[in-house]
């Protein structure tokens, strides 16, 4: 950090960030700079406060997590295929057996990213208390998640959650999209997003596709400073302005994980209008070169490379099937 | 669950009190909206298209039940019924008014929360995987770390001004759902032979 500070510019806030050191200076040459602080500060530093850091640690002690019987999962499991789609999408494996990790939804086909109101931030408190230790968590992805449920307690829960509209079971697919706020609301955007998540979540919805096209990372910004993460989407969209009229430039090919990747622009960028359809054609591609059903987009895109995306995405001839 | 200390609290209520008097002081016409810039930004209020807009943190993505019924209270009373969630683990408002702003701090801090460090030149909300002390991928939970970087960060008087904003992320599982690769600073918890009680490293 005092490197940073140090060396950071304050000539231009598009050139201020942290990266933009390291790029325009060197790796070598930051790294030089933290140990040159590292030596100077040393002799001052003890070390982090073990006492301070075991009271802290303390804190976050596990809740009691008690062996359930999971037989009423298994019985809605076998009984109800709503409760089979939501368990198989929304669920992941707790570190205790018995116990699951849900996420809520707040990507409700046509809803705003993220957007949670009064009456469902209550309900979500209430069945934090019932179902998940009284804990809950914010996701980047702009969900909620109920971080420690009995898989003996999930048909009750998923009841609850779908009565109160939450309990669409998109985890990861297509329409649970990352969309910055944009020119609906924000000071700095270039063009709107949300409006654009919402699109895109109805319309693959309504083609029936949003199983079939299985896991996926889109990510929406509408302007450079990137809250919507559109870099390390596997479709990145980023909302520009043009001459006043709103353009989307498309990258394909990122990644957020452990394996990070920036995605590739694929050329000239689509107007609101035509930026639906040029996903469309996008993953239209991707359906017909993926090996197996199995085989994710980013798996895909990762063995044969943006060429056929792009093709797909500028060949005048599948733009007129799409 | 990681509750304030009477530390925080008081610091967070000398916050308020102090950020009162600045927006009294806005709305009587003695600031101008540039000399009351600097002093919202370090309260986590934001001019937009539309409205002020106030960003709470959510440290680490982690909130009680009791600090979410908080939040809903907050949208009813002075918002238009609904939070934004964002994609740092925060939650924005969208439509407060400024006079009411220091009243919604005053709410928030009744629940152990604030919107300190959400704007401005300085460290962030420091975000972490949302699967924390959850994940059957996980070495260990990386909140306390997150925490203590927290309390480290918080009104650190040498990194209020830096040259921009500065974003770090933690997870403590091989599998990085917390995007440590795309932060300023990723810290990203691994097995190392040699640490006492076989603990993980970062």
């Amino acid at each position: 950090m005092a490197a940073y500070n140090l060396a950071g510019r304050r000539d231009n806030k598009y050139k201020a960030r942290l990266k933009i050191t390291v790029f325009e200076g060197g790796l070598e040459a930051f790294r030089d700079a933290v140990e040159a602080e590292f030596a100077r500060t040393r002799a001052a530093f003890s070390g982090v406060d073990q006492a301070l850091l075991a009271e802290i640690e303390a804190a976050f002690a596990p809740p009691a997590l008690p062996l359930r019987d999971a037989g009423a999962y298994h019985a809605a499991w076998a009984a109800d295929a709503d409760f089979r789609a939501f368990a198989t999408q929304n669920v992941v494996a707790h570190k205790v057996p018995g116990y699951g990790i849900v996420t809520v939804s707040l990507k409700a086909h046509g809803a705003t990213p993220g957007d949670a109101t009064a009456a469902q931030m209550r309900k979500l408190a209430d069945l934090a208390d019932a179902y998940s230790a009284g804990e809950l968590r914010i996701s980047h992805e702009q969900n909620v998640i109920l971080p420690h449920v009995a898989l003996a307690d999930l048909p009750a829960l998923h009841r609850a959650l779908a009565a109160a509209g939450l309990g669409t079971a998109n985890a990861g697919l297509i329409s649970d999209i990352i969309a910055c706020p944009g020119m609906d609301y924000c000071a700095l955007a270039t063009a709107r997003s949300i409006p654009v998540a919402q699109e895109l979540a109805t319309h693959f919805k309504a083609l029936g596709l949003e199983q079939e096209i299985g896991q996926i990372k889109i990510k929406i910004s509408g302007c450079i400073n990137a809250c919507g993460h559109h870099h390390v989407g596997h479709i990145g969209i980023l909302g520009l302005d043009r001459a006043g009229v709103e353009n989307y430039q498309i990258t394909l090919g990122g990644d957020a994980t452990e394996r990070a990747a920036i995605g590739e622009k694929t050329g000239p960028g689509f107007a609101y209008d035509e930026i639906v359809p040029a996903i469309e054609r996008i993953l239209r591609a991707y359906l017909a070169l993926r090996q197996a059903p199995e085989e994710t987009f980013i798996e895909t895109f990762r063995r044969l490379g943006a060429a056929p995306f792009k093709a797909a995405l500028y060949d005048e001839g599948a733009r007129d099937a799409a | 669950m990681y509750d304030y200390t009477d530390f925080d609290e008081a610091f967070v209520r000398g916050r308020v009190a102090q950020f009162r008097a600045q927006v009294a002081r806005r709305l009587d016409g003695s600031l101008s909206e540039d000399e009351f810039r600097p002093f919202r930004l370090m309260n986590g209020v934001y001019l937009q298209l539309h409205a002020y807009m106030l960003r709470v943190a959510i440290p680490y993505g982690t909130l009680s039940a009791r600090q979410m019924r908080a939040l809903a209270d907050i949208a009813d009373r002075w918002d238009k019924g609904y939070g934004h969630f964002t994609t740092r683990q925060n939650i924005q408002f969208n439509w407060p008014k400024l006079g009411d702003i220091p009243d919604i701090l005053g709410a928030l801090a009744d629940v152990g929360m604030h919107a300190i460090q959400t704007s401005g030149n300085t460290i962030r909300n420091v975000t972490a995987d949302h699967f924390a002390a959850a994940a059957a991928d996980e070495i260990e939970d990386p909140r306390p770390v997150a925490e203590l970087i927290r309390q480290w960060s918080t009104d650190h008087p040498e990194f209020q001004f830096l040259p921009r904003k500065f974003k770090i992320a933690i997870t403590g599982s091989p599998n990085d759902r917390a995007v440590t690769r795309a932060h300023d600073i990723g810290l990203r918890m691994v097995r190392a032979k040699g640490l006492p009680g076989d603990r993980g490293g970062l």
